[in-house]
């Protein structure tokens, strides 16, 4: 690529008006489903494959890359302001973000989401225009036993994502890793605990177990409340919403590490935003010194969230346009969006059409920048829902959460199963259980059984295989590390006490 | 304010009517003359968005537009192994309205008696595409070409690891079948699904992999894998120079012709008349230049075919997973 | 293993008769959620050890499930020996009963949801939207609730069903209309 051409791609975009306009609506498109429970950003891409046929496959990619980066980061809005995830990947968000709103600081903290998501989305932008070949070499580098010892090392950190009791928190991670057993055995594919029903074939949705588990408990709990104290427009300026840069400044190191663990992350194929969210967050409280006011309102803990789960967006594009391989489900509607415009990702998309990649790169970081403006001046509005009264917000609630677990695949099934995991969710938060180690063992159970047991297959019956992979190795020792950290440090706050 | 209480419910109730005219219309005037389609047609994919089922749809979305006028709105109902989203068109109205695209996985989860209805509960129309399996490895890696693999695979047993998407599928019968003939064992390495195959291929931590053309085609192109044999009699006609294993002299069709299929299917009870104008109308999409065009390049291989010529092959294909059933799956 | 370790944990710091704070509701409703769990998971304990578990090589399909099936239920059972056995101080302040009403809406949520297969989405939400919000809050006054459930459930029908193309259930309306 000669800088000519690039110049061509860069202009191709930022030159044309209309282009511009289309990214900014799909940028828009995802903001909303990312902010609305049970609509993510996978369904945003997909609904937008049949529009984009009649526009210019440029176009048509950058309008399905904003609404992938503004699904993901919109989901911080409804975790921030309703405790509600509006996608899996902003589970944690809600650990810091909602605490915040409380505070009475939802605008900052809707701030803070917007610009570490910004960060993060920009430090992975980076990383794939400059070095994304020679990353590429570490998503194949990714077998069996690294997937295993990867999820080992997120499991371990349930202990960081339990809040006051670890006992408790171990439990609600041992019932989501129980509740990733429901379907097909990822070995032998033998059904497991389907009890004769195809509907749970294919395993528990994720959507339908989040949007029980969160926000049935939540409307229930709130919907007594008074009413928000009401917040006017003075409260809402740009000064009272974006960080100062200075303040940014200071976070620094914790936005480009958390980017990066996102960016690596989303290299490896079929692990995602939500993983990179965990792992972030419990680096950043390891890193703080100030930890105990985690889960509690700490800025750090919305932007190691944010930033690391819009950093996975750029990461998963490396593997799947340097070897055509996706990295997450939005990728691979993407991937399937390439190839009806008759795109062929893989190293012959940089040879052949130069113009057309430098396009590519432009639209994200065009679409990053319109994401950040969009939040930025949707916060005044988004803010305003908590103006509605309670009792109006609680019961139009209701009907969004059931509508979000209705529509990701129009079947009636997940409805009830998320008004089953919104009763017992209830139950859950009463007794206090914290509910993000449920998604994370829900999410990473069956990934480490699936791998650990493959590992031990392609070890020949034998945990050996392990020692003999220097990255699987590290995973282990460093999962093994926090496991021992954190059990000396419940010691020594029992201590204290 | 009553008047805009009023307004509003007169609003909504007017949008039901326009909605629910729609279908009275469509169904009055099936039962008298076939006026077949005037709406939109709804296909239900049984897999998630971005998939080749779910490409192979989309794709005839604006050809269906260009030629018909017709919109074909893609579905995707995805969970278990397809049963969700075929159930889901199975016991559709059967009025040409909604459609699924079905596949072999389907008929191999009838054949081991995991979904409740049987192979005559739904019309099965006509077949879409075909898609033999293929032996992939990496390219320029230890194995040259499928003789290699045959050679290491019988060297030691259980020393050749095999990646298969999914279990309990074609890629598994006949995964299964060669290793009969050579007289050896294969580690089998399930997967997900055919990108991780693939990843884990060109990062050497597998030997070799069971896998569609179309899964592959992109890093075959690349020159990062290679295919070194099909399991079928008449090779690839994207890529005319791979050996089968029939002509490589290993017969792996025991079970008979079972092969990797999508087919279009409905409920049952669509009229005739109807069945036939849907059969016509995929088979022109289907075999229209610009479609070629499109499976070409992603690797599909359209093979658009109805009647008795259909009725043969799917019941071939579904006979011989009902015996890979009892012989090679687990329950 | 790390539920090992978390769990040897646990039982190594069982003997010190600790002191924490916990409110009586939080206590009850921890209890109910142990019971449950150990009730639960030997019921599905007992599925995995009577269902055929294959294994041709390797760990078989039954085997992890059913390892973690048993460290749930001995988590579970140390917590409710603890809260059995320990005195707790209760230093919380005393939580106020829980209110009818939530029990209520969780029950009106439910059959909002059994509704959506009898009378449609459409009338079941703005049916569910009056109920609601009228019952959370008595003094609102009628006719804004209704308009206000109204205009919603048209608002979502056009954004969801209209744009989004959400095929929503509507018997009710596909009976009358034929």
């Amino acid at each position: 690529m000669n800088f000519a051409t690039i110049l061509a791609g860069v202009f191709s975009i930022i030159g044309n008006p209309v282009t511009l306009l289309w990214i900014l609506l799909g940028t828009f498109l995802g903001l909303v489903f990312g902010a609305l429970p049970g609509l993510s950003a996978t369904m945003g891409v997909a609904l937008l494959i049949p529009l984009t046929f009649t526009l210019s496959p440029v176009v048509a990619i950058g309008m399905m890359l904003g609404t992938y980066i503004g699904g993901i980061a919109g989901g911080a809005v409804s975790a921030t302001l309703l405790n509600i995830p509006g996608t899996p990947s902003a589970v944690v968000t809600c650990l810091d973000g909602h605490p915040m709103a409380m505070q009475g600081k939802a605008a900052r903290a809707l701030g803070w989401a917007a610009f570490s998501s910004g960060w993060g989305s920009i430090v992975s932008w980076i990383l794939l225009i400059t070095i994304s070949p020679f990353l590429a070499k570490m998503c194949t580098g990714f077998g069996s036993p690294e997937y295993a010892a990867l999820a080992f090392f997120g499991l371990s950190i349930i202990a960081a994502v339990s809040g006051d009791s670890l006992i408790k928190g171990i439990i609600a991670g041992l019932f989501g890793v129980s509740l990733s057993f429901i379907g097909i055995d990822p070995i032998w594919g033998d059904l497991r605990f389907t009890f004769g029903s195809i509907n749970l074939m294919g395993g528990i949705s994720t959507v339908a177990a989040l949007i029980g588990l969160y926000s049935i408990p939540q409307i229930l709990n709130s919907c007594l409340d008074k009413d928000n104290e009401k917040i006017t427009g003075k409260d809402l300026t740009i000064k009272n919403i974006v960080p100062p840069f200075k303040e940014q400044w200071a976070h620094k190191l914790n936005i480009l590490r958390s980017s990066l663990i996102g960016t690596l992350i989303g290299i490896i194929p079929a692990t995602g935003g939500n993983i990179a969210a965990f792992i972030a967050y419990d680096q950043a409280k390891r890193f703080s010194k100030d930890s105990e006011s985690f889960g509690k309102g700490n800025p750090d803990g919305i932007i190691a969230s944010e930033a690391s789960n819009n950093g996975v967006c750029g990461g998963a594009l490396i593997p799947m346009l340097t070897l055509g391989i996706p990295g997450d489900s939005v990728t691979a509607v993407l991937l399937g969006g390439l190839l009806i415009h008759g795109i062929q990702p893989g190293p012959a998309l940089f040879a052949n059409s130069p113009i057309l990649v430098a396009g590519i790169f432009t639209t994200i970081l065009v679409a990053t920048i319109f994401m950040v403006l969009l939040q930025v001046f949707g916060i005044k509005i988004f803010v305003k829902t908590l103006n509605v009264p309670v009792n109006y917000l609680n019961s139009v609630l209701v009907v969004l959460s059931l509508i979000g677990s209705y529509a990701i695949r129009g079947s009636f099934f997940d409805v009830l199963l998320t008004l089953c995991f919104g009763t017992f969710g209830y139950l859950l938060s009463k007794a206090k259980f914290p509910m993000a180690p449920i998604v994370l063992g829900l999410v990473l159970g069956c990934m480490f059984e699936g791998e650990f047991r493959r590992a031990l297959k392609l070890g020949g019956g034998s945990a050996k295989i392990f020692l003999t992979r220097p990255i699987a190795l590290v995973f282990i020792l460093i999962a093994f590390a926090i496991i021992i950290s954190t059990i000396i440090k419940s010691k020594k706050s029992r201590a204290a006490k | 304010m009553k008047k805009v209480v009023l307004m509003l419910f007169i609003l909504v109730l007017c949008s039901t009517f326009v909605f629910a005219n729609g279908s009275t219309e469509s169904s009055t005037a099936a039962k008298k003359t076939v006026a077949y389609p005037t709406k939109e047609i709804t296909i239900i994919i049984p897999w998630n968005p971005g998939g080749t089922n779910d490409l192979m749809a989309r794709a005839m979305q604006p050809i269906f537009k260009s030629m018909y006028n017709v919109d074909l709105v893609v579905k995707n109902v995805p969970g278990g192994g397809s049963a969700v989203g075929i159930t889901e068109a199975m016991i559709a109205k059967p009025d040409g309205y909604t459609l699924g695209l079905a596949t072999s996985s389907y008929l191999a989860l009838i054949a081991q008696g995991r979904v409740s209805s049987a192979f005559d509960d739904a019309s099965n129309m006509m077949n879409v595409a075909q898609e033999p399996v293929c032996l992939v490895v990496k390219a320029k890696g230890k194995y040259a070409d499928a003789e290699a693999v045959i050679a290491a695979a019988k060297a030691k047993s259980k020393g050749i690891s095999v990646g298969i998407p999914g279990s309990n599928n074609v890629n598994q019968a006949y995964a299964t079948l060669l290793q009969e003939k050579i007289g050896s064992e294969f580690n089998f390495m399930p997967f997900d699904g055919g990108s991780r195959i693939v990843a884990e291929l060109i990062g050497g931590h597998i030997d070799a992999g069971v896998l569609k053309p179309s899964e592959t085609i992109t890093q075959v192109r690349a020159g990062e894998l290679a295919i070194v044999g099909v399991f079928n009699k008449d090779g690839i006609a994207i890529l005319p120079e791979v050996p089968t294993f029939d002509s490589l002299g290993y017969d792996v069709f025991r079970l008979g012709n079972i092969q990797q299929t999508a087919y279009l299917m409905g409920p049952k009870g669509i009229d005739s008349e109807i069945q036939t104008k849907i059969i016509d109308m995929f088979t022109n999409v289907l075999k229209s230049e610009e479609y070629k065009a499109f499976a070409d390049q992603v690797g599909i291989n359209v093979a658009a075919f109805s009647g008795t010529e259909f009725d043969t092959f799917i019941h071939e294909v579904y006979d011989g997973l009902v015996k890979a059933s009892e012989e090679i799956f687990t329950k | 293993m790390s539920f090992i370790y978390g769990c040897q944990c646990k039982l190594a710091t069982f003997k010190i008769k600790e002191i924490r704070k916990m409110g009586k509701t939080e206590k009850r409703f921890e209890n109910i959620i142990f019971v449950i769990f150990i009730i639960g998971f030997s019921y599905l304990l007992y599925v995995a050890r009577t269902s055929e578990s294959y294994s041709f090589d390797g760990v078989a399909s039954m085997a992890f499930p059913s390892w973690i099936f048993i460290i749930t239920i001995v988590l579970c059972s140390v917590g409710l020996v603890r809260n059995l056995l320990i005195k707790w101080k209760e230093t919380a302040p005393q939580e106020p009963k829980t209110d009818l009403r939530i029990y209520l809406s969780l029950v009106f949520i439910i059959i909002y949801a059994a509704l959506w297969n009898i009378l449609g989405f459409c009338f079941s939400t703005i049916l569910f939207l009056i109920i609601e919000s009228k019952m959370l809050r008595p003094s609102c006054d009628w006719k804004k609730v209704t308009l206000i459930a109204i205009s919603m459930t048209a608002f979502l029908v056009f954004i969801f069903g209209v744009l989004f193309n959400v095929d929503f259930p509507e018997p009710l309306i596909e009976l009358l209309l034929g």
